[in-house]
């Protein structure tokens, strides 16, 4: 059997209200669902109440799953329409700016941030430097480990659009690391 | 710039495709893109290398974001176990209790359920007895009403049958029967559950009338149970 069955046998009796099933699922995916959150919200308490507001969306729900798609995928697309519904109404945006112009002024001279950090520390700062937007993709496939279609999914675009996103998260990246006074080469 | 009006070149392509060829979730004919444009072009294993860093970070990172708290799961399954539950679902869960209960009584019969069976069937025997008794008792009659006892008409009675009416049987078909042999219930239910019926003396010719009514009885095994003579 594999976890897709498991999950989608899990999702069948949580629509019969088997809490036992919803537990088990719970178990499997609040972790990486967090984390996801986490990525996006920036906030535990936040990320936490998402969580919960995605499992009691799915227990009110389980009977509508039609394993069109994987149960994480469904998931992990739930979480993102509840994160950026909230991030919305508290203006996520504008934080995002400022955050990346609170890094380069940050640096004093590359020289400088280059004795500080050392380049994993860096390309961590920098990846928590990027957009929402940026943020999210690049989660979705490293940490996730979600393909271009399940990203394409989740997200809600093109899977063309889905590649030249993170080709663009990628190329903002190398960006920041340069003005920390890094050159990883690419572009 | 990748748009429209920019179609990417090759090694764009290729760039765009190595994240999912570092984590392995890329399609078999892209894998071999990634492959065949680094055997062309030896020196981009080197943007691998950058992507392979950049995975290990990006892990690194979500997993620095923790985990939720155990009070945030709680809190999930107490507002679960506060939902009222769906009427289809409750619906269902009845119907399927019942049933349960049903095959499991003819699965696994025990003496208790057997008693309590038992009990069921005494009393749907009871019920139907006296529902046929008072009906009979109350149906007015032809000579002016009235509660017909054997020390009435009866009188004029060529026979008098005791008569048990099978389970299934109707108010219905029961009258027909009793009016097509000219019978008609005087007394009951009695013990065993049994009726008194007399057949009058006008259907018959003595007692080879009577015979031949209690016969007929006899015969319709759908409505009638068991007749026995009584005098």
């Amino acid at each position: 059997m594999t976890p897709q069955t498991d999950d989608a046998d899990l999702i069948a009796r949580i629509a019969d209200c088997d809490q036992l099933a919803l537990r088990t699922l719970v178990g499997r995916h609040q972790v990486r669902l967090f984390r996801f959150l986490m990525r996006l919200v920036r906030d535990e308490g936040m990320a936490e109440e998402l969580s919960n507001e995605v499992f009691m969306e799915v227990w009110r729900n389980a009977a509508r799953y039609e394993g069109r798609s994987q149960v994480g995928t469904w998931l992990l697309s739930i979480a993102r329409n509840r994160a950026i519904s909230r991030l919305r109404k508290r203006r996520e945006a504008s934080w995002d700016e400022d955050k990346a112009a609170e890094l380069a002024d940050d640096a004093d001279t590359p020289e400088v941030t280059t004795q500080k950090l050392d380049k994993a520390s860096a390309l961590k700062r920098c990846l928590d430097a990027l957009s929402t937007d940026h943020r999210e993709i690049v989660d979705l496939v490293y940490y996730q480990e979600m393909s271009v279609g399940e990203v394409a999914q989740i997200v809600g675009i093109p899977e063309n659009t889905v590649k030249t996103r993170l080709f663009y998260a990628r190329k903002k990246l190398s960006e920041l690391l340069l003005a920390a006074g890094i050159d990883r080469g690419w572009p | 710039m990748i748009d429209e009006a920019h179609a990417p070149t090759e090694r764009e392509e290729i760039e765009m495709l190595v994240p999912w060829y570092v984590t392995g979730r890329i399609s078999a004919a892209d894998a071999r893109r990634v492959e065949a444009f680094v055997a062309r072009n030896p020196d981009f294993a080197r943007h691998i290398a950058v992507a392979r860093d950049e995975r290990s970070a990006a892990v690194e990172v979500s997993e620095a974001q923790g985990m939720p708290s155990a009070r945030a799961t709680d809190r999930l399954f107490e507002a679960i176990r506060a939902e009222p539950m769906p009427r289809s679902v409750a619906a269902r869960r009845q119907a399927n209790g019942l049933l349960a209960r049903v095959r499991g009584f003819f699965e696994n019969p025990t003496p208790v359920t057997v008693r309590y069976a038992a009990m069921a069937a005494a009393a749907v025997v009871l019920v139907q007895a006296a529902v046929l008794g008072s009906m009979f008792a109350t149906q007015p009659a032809g000579d002016g009403g009235g509660y017909r006892t054997a020390a009435g008409p009866e009188t004029s009675a060529a026979a008098v049958a005791l008569v048990s009416f099978a389970d299934g049987a109707s108010l219905a078909e029961i009258t027909s029967l009793l009016d097509g042999v000219g019978g008609r219930i005087v007394d009951g239910p009695l013990k065993g559950g049994f009726y008194k019926v007399a057949i009058a003396a006008a259907n018959g010719d003595g007692d080879s009338g009577a015979a031949r009514a209690m016969e007929a009885l006899r015969k319709k095994s759908g409505v009638v149970k068991l007749v026995l003579p009584s005098r």
